[in-house]
């Protein structure tokens, strides 16, 4: 017999033997060592492959290969026996590490283990009550809609026709289907005029998203609260004396406010609310960019294409609407410097917030 | 968008008016100002100076040791340009001036030869794409400056870049196609300010002439566009353009590119009408506007090539696309340094096909931005005009032909019908006769005639399309120009008959939070809907298939969440090197993709995750309790709640549990457990890790009416019966508590004698008992509402709890 077939022989007797050891071992050690004694540097193959300086190039190429698909027919049989054996590992843990969690626990806090630390509620939730509050006791009731939404809802009710421009202004998550992640929560102005019946006050608490790249100021998602009043001859006057008082809750003090004109399609006249600077008080000051005052909100009589939309005749009536950035007024509230915080929980971040 | 004091001055005297003044006027009239800043400040600090000799430098090939006159001075320059030349004006950065990108001049050292500042290339002042001399290219070397530069003085002023930048904010004006322009803001301005323009649109004009060649006739087919202007062109010449065209181009972040271009870039910014200059030998036959075919192709000018759809439109010479209407010109046609005649186009189309075309190609321009707002059809024809003024700058011979237009579409004027008590009943409170109301509807365009009561007021042009068109955009008018300020609030009444809508689960939600972060400990967390492919196949208990987002945030984030259990994970993972003793809980939604509905269902969860320094068995006896607690303290009392062994999947085999309600076993209200340890090695976590989940509409009955009652209290004694039984060692306690019996609080007993409490005690297990065995101790309580039990009831109750427990295979522990 030539070098060559020696070789070859060899090789199948070692697949053979390797095969079996596989299949018979029955822990991990036991596949660590067939890896390490037939594949590793020291092995079985190395040992057989030393053989190979006294065989023809052209055969050398040939047991090259064979060589190697050995290796990998017993590496993958390596891994397939690991797998099985995790997996019967996992299924004897049914009776090995057995704990009985049928029987009745004692009343709390008799068996309980309170841990190390108190808890802590995100400031965004905190935020959120508060205003909850207020609203409430100001006649509002509090809804919720779904986080991913039509674009019937989304934009359509809300007066963004098809070739809108201002669908440009929203940077929109699509899922498939045709619905996207709703951008701002005034999708639930229209499904609570359907569902409410008018007159009525509402806000929306809720999630939010936007196509937008993670930095320390910008977030894909985050939260909004919608306002939204349906009332008879509603007028600016409502709208302002609604927002003065709204804030003089929120900051605790009288505010002053201003509205200039702002665009957005679902309401009409639209504008945008800044309130006199409370850290200066209206003299200038960095925080204001030295104006005096702070863009806070945006907000509007609702446009009477969404009053349609909402299934109501805006001849009987109108409503005012504004949008409020809840994540936005917990970091102001906190003084939180990286937006990313909000959403990526370390204890060191959470637990400064009661 | 960017607008230049100077421009708007082109069209309104804006002489004496506060800079600051005028842009607060606008933020609280019109738009939002972003702010304003001074046109190129540093080039104030850059002489034009003249290099009057250049002499090898003795150690290095590359350089140059030049004289330089700075206008005061004569100074020593080594500089590495290799277009320096002695006798040409440069401009000079000093030492001790700061360079645009931030570099600070000092006095440098080259190869032995001092240099006191540097000669300067347009890139390096700022200035890329500006050029002085026909034929010379700018980018290259030292921005030679024309020999007429008076040397010593500054750049800024030499170049006439004395100007402020007023920045808008784009989206403040989506809905005011007329805003985009100077000319438009100058108009707006005119109305805020009650000054008069210097210059309207009929003032545009140039002397027609007969052009050579023929005008290429031009057809709308299919309502594709509005309207479509054209003219031809002679003698043009493409050069450079004027310097103030130039200036005020990059004022607004455009580049110069030659004359032609140029001209054609500056009316669009100048007027808001967008335009295509062609090159006139390079269109072959007559002109159509159409909607392309599917699977056409252009090759658009900057060299890419584009697939059309039947949804977009081109502009067609005879049969091939020339360019994208609206958006961008094709290559073919494009004009070059030899263009001397040109076919220029002015057109209107429309809004949606523009933005079909923008999103369909990902393509966006100048053009198209404004193109999507919806033109004003009357500046096509002015805009010809006034692309020929400003290219006769540069071309002295240019000719133009007469004007040819089309219109598959009318400039409609709208007009608005309403009252004045409307507008005063929307804006509220308002101290303002009617005639005063109609002349600031005037001063904005429109035509009024109106009565005591009623008005109609026709729009201008510029404010019909897509603008204003209903009461409601008046209200907006004259609220705007009236000023919110004269605008008092009001409270807004709530009737009494209106009650409020309940949202109970926001109430649970808050019940849920109060206990987890009061009672139990937990901090709040809040994690993202989105799923990696890792975190989808990680937990498949409630979707096996995910929703998936079309564009990702990121290509390793695809789906939207559809288990608590990953974010949690990842919670842990992310906090576990710092802590040992974790406790997080979060409450959100997943979300469920249902066949044959529009939308995903959405289930909003309560879950919790904890690691601590405990046995397995300390901290699964805490967590039944806590949850346990839980349910009680939402509606659902202890004795109601049944304690299941769990399902495994995602738990730890052995080590996971359910709580169901009484009567409803098949629906586990919470889950909870040992994470499994293949996702302990999945997530990189350590050791034990714990976790729970609850979802909050399947409590929600319970929490609206809570079945905990009050019973009133049982004066006479129980009775307690401790027992140990021998068992199996994995028997699970449930067995013996079947056999016992489900306590009660007597609430239904009446007389009868009922069974208050099964409680475990303890479990031995060792070497006083057969191996695979266990003693299990529990303890049961009898009691009866009516009166003591007497001891041979007990005997009776004790020896029939005993003969049930053996006849099962649980003996008495002997």
């Amino acid at each position: 017999m030539s070098t060559a077939q020696n070789l070859k022989s060899e090789l199948q007797i070692l697949q053979g033997t390797l095969g079996s050891q596989v299949q018979k071992s029955s822990t991990l050690e036991q596949l660590d060592d067939i890896r390490h004694n037939a594949l590793g540097k020291k092995g079985q193959l190395t040992q057989i492959l030393k053989g190979l300086g006294n065989v023809s190039p052209d055969e050398r190429k040939e047991i090259g290969a064979l060589a190697n698909s050995l290796k990998d027919e017993i590496l993958a049989l390596i891994d397939k026996r690991e797998k099985e054996l995790g997996e019967q590992y996992y299924a004897s843990l049914t009776e090995t590490e057995w704990i009985d969690t049928t029987i009745p626990p004692a009343p709390f806090p008799r068996s309980f283990y309170a841990g190390e630390r108190a808890g802590h509620l995100h400031p965004v939730t905190l935020v959120q009550r508060r205003l909850e509050q207020i609203f409430t006791s100001m006649g509002f009731s509090v809804l919720d809609g779904p986080e991913v939404e039509s674009d019937f809802y989304n934009f359509e009710a809300l007066n963004f026709t098809e070739d809108h421009p201002a669908r440009e202004m929203q940077d929109t998550f699509y899922t498939e289907n045709g619905n996207l992640l709703r951008t701002h929560t005034s999708p639930v102005q229209v499904r609570a005029m359907q569902k409410l019946e008018a007159p009525f006050r509402v806000v929306v608490p809720g999630r939010v998203f936007r196509y937008e790249e993670l930095d320390a100021s910008h977030e894909h998602t985050f939260n909004q609260m919608e306002g939204m009043v349906i009332d008879r001859n509603v007028s600016v006057s409502h709208l302002l004396h609604l927002m003065q008082t709204l804030l003089a809750e929120i900051f605790e003090r009288h505010v002053e406010v201003r509205l200039r004109p702002g665009y957005f399609p679902f309401v009409e006249p639209g504008f945008e609310l800044d309130m006199q600077c409370l850290i200066c008080g209206g003299d200038g000051c960095p925080v204001c960019k030295k104006t005096g005052w702070v863009e806070v909100l945006p907000c509007g009589l609702v446009h009477p294409n969404v009053i349609r939309a909402g299934g109501l005749d805006p001849a009987e009536f109108q409503g005012a609407a504004f949008g409020l950035g809840l994540t936005r007024l917990a970091m102001l509230k906190y003084g939180i410097e990286d937006i990313r915080h909000l959403q990526n929980a370390k204890v060191e971040f959470i637990e400064q917030f009661n | 968008m960017k607008l230049s004091y100077n421009w708007l001055n082109d069209y309104i005297d804006l002489e004496g008016f506060d800079l600051l003044d005028l842009s607060n006027l606008l933020t609280m009239k019109t738009c939002e100002v972003e702010g304003t800043e001074p046109l190129f400040p540093w080039l104030s600090q850059f002489p034009v100076v003249l290099v009057e000799e250049t002499q090898q430098h003795p150690n290095a090939d590359k350089l140059k040791i030049c004289k330089v006159n700075t206008g005061k001075e004569t100074i020593q320059i080594v500089t590495g340009a290799a277009n320096v030349q002695a006798g040409k004006k440069y401009p000079l950065a000093p030492v001790g001036s700061v360079l645009p990108n931030g570099m600070e001049l000092k006095v440098g050292n080259l190869r032995g030869y001092d240099s006191f500042g540097m000669l300067c290339s347009a890139t390096e002042l700022g200035l890329d794409g500006i050029a002085f001399v026909e034929g010379e290219d700018s980018s290259a070397g030292l921005l030679t400056l024309p020999d007429s530069f008076q040397v010593g003085m500054d750049m800024r002023t030499t170049i006439g870049a004395i100007d402020t930048i007023i920045d808008i904010d784009n989206k403040s004006i989506t809905h005011r196609a007329d805003l985009w322009s100077h000319f438009g803001f100058a108009r707006e301005l005119s109305t805020l300010l009650g000054k008069p323009l210097k210059r309207n649109l009929q003032d545009f004009t140039f002397p027609v002439s007969k052009v050579s060649g023929e005008h290429p006739k031009a057809i709308i087919q299919n309502g594709s566009a509005r309207r479509y202007s054209s003219a031809l062109f002679s003698q043009a010449t493409n050069t450079i353009s004027p310097l103030f065209v130039q200036v005020r181009l990059m004022a607004v972040g455009m580049r110069p590119l030659g004359s032609i271009v140029d001209a054609s870039n500056y009316t669009m910014l100048d007027m808001g009408q967008p335009n295509h200059a062609y090159d006139r030998k390079f269109i072959q036959g007559p002109i159509s506007v159409d909607f392309a075919a599917d699977g056409e192709t252009i090759t658009t000018l900057d060299a890419k090539e584009r697939n059309l759809t039947k949804e977009i439109v081109v502009i067609r010479d005879g049969n091939k696309a020339v360019a994208i209407a609206g958006v961008m010109g094709g290559a073919g046609t494009e004009v070059n340094s030899s263009t001397t005649e040109l076919f220029f186009e002015s057109a209107t189309f429309y809004r949606k096909d523009i933005r079909k075309a923008v999103a369909q190609l990902k393509l966006r321009s100048e053009s198209s931005m404004r193109f999507e707002k919806g033109q004003d059809m009357l500046l096509t024809e002015p805009a010809i005009y006034r692309f020929a003024e400003i290219l006769s700058l540069s071309s002295p011979q240019l000719q133009m032909s007469s004007i040819e237009t089309v219109n598959s579409d009318e400039p409609a004027r709208n007009k608005i019908e309403t009252t004045f008590s409307y507008l005063r009943s929307r804006l509220g409170h308002l101290d303002m006769d009617n005639h005063r109301l109609a002349e600031i509807f005037v001063s904005l365009g429109m035509d009024v005639d109106y009565n005591q009561e009623n008005l109609a007021v026709t729009v201008p042009t510029w404010r019909s399309v897509h603008d204003l068109s209903i009461p409601e955009d008046l209200v907006e008018e004259l609220g705007r120009i009236i000023g919110y300020r004269e605008i008092a609030p009001m409270p807004l009444m709530v009737p009494c008959e209106v009650p409020k809508a309940k949202n109970s689960l926001r109430d649970l939600e808050n019940k849920l939070r109060d206990l987890m972060a009061e009672s139990f400990h937990f901090s709040e967390v809040y994690n993202y809907d989105f799923h990696s492919e890792k975190d989808f196949n990680a937990d498949t208990r409630f979707a096996e298939k995910a929703l998936a987002l079309l564009n990702p945030i990121s290509a390793d984030l695809p789906y939207m969440r559809v288990s608590p259990l990953p974010g949690m994970l990842h919670n842990i993972e992310a906090n576990h090197r710092e802590h040992s003793d974790l406790r997080f809980f979060e409450i959100e939604r997943i979300f469920i993709p249902q066949e044959g509905k529009e939308l995903p269902k959405e289930k909003i969860f309560l879950a919790g995750v904890l690691t601590a320094k405990k046995t397995a068995r300390e901290m699964l006896a805490s967590l039944s309790s806590l949850l346990s607690h839980l349910l009680e303290r939402t509606g659902l009392p202890r004795e109601r709640q049944i304690f299941l062994s769990g399902e495994g999947g995602v738990f730890h085999p052995g080590r996971n549990g359910m709580i169901a309600a009484q009567g409803s076993t098949d629906n586990a209200l919470v889950r909870y457990g040992q994470v499994h340890p293949r996702l302990g090695d999945l997530y990189d976590l350590p050791g034990e890790v714990f976790y729970f989940e609850v979802f909050l509409q399947d409590i929600l009955p319970f929490f609206e009416n809570p079945l905990n009652r009050y019973i009133p209290v049982n004066r006479y004694p129980g009775s307690d019966f401790e027992i140990t039984v021998m068992a199996p060692r994995l028997t699970a306690f449930e067995q013996l508590h079947v056999l016992a019996g489900q306590p009660t609080r007597g609430e239904a007993a009446g007389s009868e004698t009922y069974l208050e409490t099964v409680e475990y005690l303890d479990t031995y297990e060792g070497e006083q008992i057969p191996a695979g065995q266990k003693a299990v101790s529990l303890r049961v309580a009898w009691r009866n509402r009516t009166r003591t039990l007497q001891s041979e009831e007990i005997a009776n109750l004790q020896n029939s709890l005993v003969a049930r427990f053996a006849e099962a295979g649980f003996p008495l522990r002997s």
